[in-house]
């Protein structure tokens, strides 16, 4: 296709703020689009006008792209399960006593820190109007609930004094968020990335 | 027809489209506005999200060719995405009949 202006104008709106492989897929169908209105007799310019008419405003697709992102769907299931995950951990911890832990409160601090910058990158995620917006800050919350669970759990394993009929809750519940937001890594990043 | 009238429909008959055979974006878009005889015309744009919300609840999976020189996006309908097809097409039939019904005074189809 000779990409004319207003075609090239078109997918570079679109760059940047959708993955490059999305942005293939729809350069391919304006280029059937274009191809179609040159058949039915139109000159170059005029196609590719009628192509991008017939193809939709580029705001209302990206809004559509953003509404179906993986990343939405994960982060919603994520704060929805948040509670009953934090309230397992919460459970094990008094049952076990963690504040006589030997922990330094640096450490507790951090930890506190991190958890609620999590929420609030999820949070900013399931709120962000741009798929790409939307895709990196779950990647963040993502990246940043494992680190908070694989603590978590070596903490538990490590510190707590003995065994404790709630781990047998909080454990399981603990891993299977951890074998979730791995999957859900890869589906985020891999395949918008590679098809 | 407008595209707000299609809202909740769109997905079945994208699965309808790729009964088939596989097609790429376009070719799905193209063959809703055949079948249609033209009256089903839909932003080619928003048939895209569309299909990839649908692959990635395994209704139909994704693969690309190169047409042209130019990287092309096929889609083929899975297992699942026949049986999801099946149930919309019966809740649709339902839905047909009892707004059917409803506005034209029609009697309710026995299902016996």
């Amino acid at each position: 296709m000779a990409e004319s202006g207003v075609i090239a104008d078109y997918l570079e709106a679109l760059r940047g703020k959708l993955p490059a492989a999305y942005v293939e897929e729809l350069a391919d169908g304006l280029d059937e689009e274009y191809q179609h209105q040159r058949e039915r007799g139109q000159g170059p310019d005029a196609a590719a006008a009628a192509a991008i008419a017939e193809f939709g405003d580029a705001d209302r697709i990206l809004a559509a792209f953003t509404e179906a992102a993986p990343a939405r769907r994960t982060v919603r299931t994520l704060l929805a399960t948040g509670p009953l995950v934090g309230g397992c951990w919460a459970v094990v911890l008094i049952a076990g006593h963690a504040w006589t832990w030997p922990v330094p409160h640096i450490v507790r601090i951090v930890f506190g820190v991190v958890l609620l910058s999590v929420i609030a990158v999820l949070l900013g995620a399931v709120r962000a109007g741009q798929y790409c917006r939307a895709l990196n800050a779950a990647t963040v919350g993502c990246v940043g609930l494992l680190v908070l669970d694989t603590t978590m759990l070596a903490a538990l394993l490590r510190l707590m004094p003995g065994p404790c009929w709630v781990l047998l809750l909080a454990l399981p519940a603990g891993m299977t968020r951890i074998a979730y937001t791995l999957e859900a890594l890869h589906t985020m990043q891999i395949r918008p990335r590679t098809g | 027809m407008k595209a707000e009238a299609l809202k909740g429909h769109l997905d079945a008959m994208l699965l309808a489209a790729l009964e088939g055979g596989p097609l790429h974006g376009y070719a799905v878009k193209e063959a809703l506005r055949e079948s249609s005889s033209g009256r089903l015309d839909l932003p080619t744009g928003t048939v895209y999200p569309a299909l990839h919300r649908l692959e990635q609840a395994g209704y139909i999976a994704g693969s690309w060719s190169v047409v042209g020189g130019r990287r092309r996006r096929n889609y083929t309908l899975t297992d699942a995405g026949r049986r999801a097809l099946t149930g919309k097409r019966a809740d649709w039939r339902e839905f047909a009949a009892v707004v059917g019904a409803a506005l034209e005074g029609t009697p309710w189809p026995n299902p016996a």
